[in-house]
């Protein structure tokens, strides 16, 4: 008889205790058990799991006051990994912050409603319930934004905010075929631009390079391979410290990255919502006008930034000084937005009531208005010539 | 009173489209321009219609073009020649005293010959050269990034696009004041308009010399 059946009753004995092991320890702690005294956690959505197959560590009751935090992600890996490089994740937001684990098919919490976004969103929320997006129904913010992978509103380019509208406005396209260059105004705004006034619109620049009929604006990657430092754009360093861009620096940046992109080199400009007014309930005539923004009056004049992409999305510097000046002629030209003034009321006042000297400077400063003025005064003056000649037609009669 | 055959239905057709789609052209630039004067409700009205009358008075012109060069409309009537020059001052003086004093008008029209000299510089500039300039630049400005090298090789930048587009559109509206004016108030009871309906145009006889 060798050694091996010698042993035959302990091998035995081992087995059945290696085979039992795992069952005996997670049955140590059941979910009969647990709820009896977590009664309220009964039917969740988990509920086909045991309390343990998330809390591992429970294995004796009473446990241990503080239990570590379980990881969500053995099970939703991929939403996890989303969610953590969205701007939520990033804040450092939990997923129990927004989901309530314990409770999920109890109380109706399957999606996240607008009660879970208040608690950060409030201000937002407000101007939401009074839009008309909230009065027809769409009541949940998830039916527009995912919060497991969303951006902050400005790291966001105009196609991804056009694609939270265009899911539902999927004709928007063909709603808006009046407005003249229709495709080239989608180039560059967005449906809030105009669908919602109170938003915060600004004038962006920033660096691109011309790629066929395309402008692909630069990125990090860009930057770096020009400048040639690692991670950190060294040469706007004293640009970042500030917080402000002037002219000069863009002009000396601008020098820089020609170096490395030639004739390929501009800047490039886009109308951009900076701030967004949750409320979208303005359409028709009330924003339809060329004027609103071709003008030098327009709202977003006020508010200018340049973009510049840094290693974790963009960096929006205020721009100081009067920037458009400092480029050549070609390029201002270039910026169709700038348009034409139209001539008002105000201005032709303006050239009755002010002196000599002043009306000189006013009409040089009037740029392309004098069209205007002087194709109004000349039909004004063919209207009076006109019937000048029918009175005189009239009166004398040969 | 002598009637004289003018204009062909093909010009009268055309000259009465052509005029109503420069006058829907005309209100609507007034809205585009000033958006208070609102004719339209809507803005987007005003800049819908303005765009495809822009459209009709392009393929208008064509068809005015291609016509008049094969039926020699252009060879009798826009070419400038040197007995029209002789003609202009005194038409001028005509319109500005003689008319007052119930002189007869010194141009009489045939149908070979149916502008003086004045109307042939009108409508030789009107058709020529602005009627051509309002419509390139109108069809660039239609689609600004698709006539993208167009705008910047010939125009230099789409602001002075803009700015012929709009500086034409006044010398349109100055040419259709007179245009009215002169085809309603100077003819003889409205022979001038009689004569774009019906082709024919009543002119008074005058004694042939001995």
């Amino acid at each position: 008889m060798n050694l091996f059946w010698s042993l035959e009753p302990m091998v035995i004995l081992l087995f059945v205790f290696l085979c039992c092991f795992p069952v005996v320890s997670h049955a140590a702690v059941t979910a009969e058990e647990c709820l009896g005294c977590h009664e309220a956690y009964k039917g969740s959505a988990h509920s086909e799991l045991t309390c343990t197959d998330c809390h591992g560590e429970v294995t004796k009751i009473p446990h241990a006051e503080k239990l570590s935090k379980p990881s969500c992600s053995e099970c939703h890996d991929d939403r996890v990994k989303r969610f953590s490089s969205s701007v939520h994740g990033l804040k450092g937001i939990d997923c129990k912050d927004c989901h309530d684990v314990h409770f999920l098919n109890k109380g109706a919490k399957q999606r996240i409603d607008a009660t879970v976004c208040v608690r950060c969103h409030k201000e937002t929320c407000e101007a939401y319930v009074n839009s008309v997006h909230a009065k027809k129904g769409t009541i949940s913010c998830t039916e527009c934004h995912n919060p497991h992978n969303i951006k902050v509103y400005k790291e966001q380019n105009e196609k991804e905010r056009m694609a939270v509208c265009s899911r539902c406005h999927k004709d928007y396209m063909e709603k808006h075929r009046w407005l003249t260059n229709t495709a080239l105004h989608f180039n560059y705004l967005e449906c809030t631009t105009c669908h919602s006034p109170r938003s915060e619109k600004s004038i962006v620049f920033f660096f691109a390079r011309r790629d066929g009929q395309k402008k692909v604006p630069l990125t990090f990657r860009d930057f770096t391979g020009i400048l040639g430092t690692g991670g950190k754009i060294g040469m706007l360093a004293q640009i970042e410290r500030d917080r402000v861009a002037r002219s000069s620096d863009i002009e000396a940046l601008f020098a820089v990255l020609q170096k490395g992109l030639g004739r390929d080199l501009l800047v490039d400009a886009s109308i951009l919502v900076t701030k967004v007014y949750h409320d979208h309930s303005v359409k028709g005539a009330a924003e339809e006008s060329c004027g609103r923004c071709h003008s030098e009056e327009a709202p977003f004049y006020g508010s200018m930034y340049l973009i510049l992409p840094v290693q974790q999305g963009n960096l929006y510097l205020p721009v100081k000084g009067t920037l458009l000046s400092s480029y050549p002629l070609q390029v201002v030209l270039d910026m169709v937005m700038i348009g034409q003034g139209k001539i008002k009321q105000a201005d032709i006042d303006a050239l009755f009531r002010l002196g000599a000297k002043e009306r000189g400077n006013y009409v040089r400063e009037l740029g392309y208005k004098w069209i205007d003025l002087v194709g109004l005064a000349l039909l004004l003056l063919v209207l009076f010539f006109v019937s000048l000649h029918l009175i005189l037609r009239v009166l004398i009669r040969p | 009173m002598k009637r004289i055959f003018l204009h062909t239905l093909t010009i009268r057709i055309w000259h009465w489209v052509n005029g109503f789609i420069v006058f829907l052209l005309a209100i609507t630039c007034f809205q585009l321009r000033i958006p208070d004067f609102a004719l339209f409700g809507a803005y987007r009205s005003a800049v819908l219609i303005h765009k495809y009358a822009g459209y009709a008075m392009g393929a208008s012109f064509m068809f005015w073009l291609g016509y008049s060069l094969l039926s020699g409309n252009i060879k009798y009537n826009y070419v400038f020649r040197r007995k029209d020059l002789a003609g202009v001052f005194p038409q001028a003086l005509f319109y500005l005293l003689g008319i007052f004093k119930g002189e007869a008008n010194p141009f009489v029209p045939t149908a070979k010959a149916k502008f003086n000299g004045l109307q042939k510089i009108a409508y030789m500039s009107t058709m020529f050269i602005f009627t051509p300039l309002i419509i390139v630049t109108g069809i660039v400005l239609s689609d600004i990034f698709y006539f993208r090298t167009l705008i910047y090789s010939i125009f230099g930048g789409p602001r002075l696009v803009d700015a012929f587009h709009v500086a034409v559109a006044y010398i349109f509206l100055v040419y259709m004041i007179i245009h009215m004016y002169m085809a309603i108030f100077l003819g003889i009871r409205l022979s001038h308009v009689k004569s774009m309906i019906f082709g024919y145009e009543e002119e008074p006889e005058v004694p042939e010399s001995p």
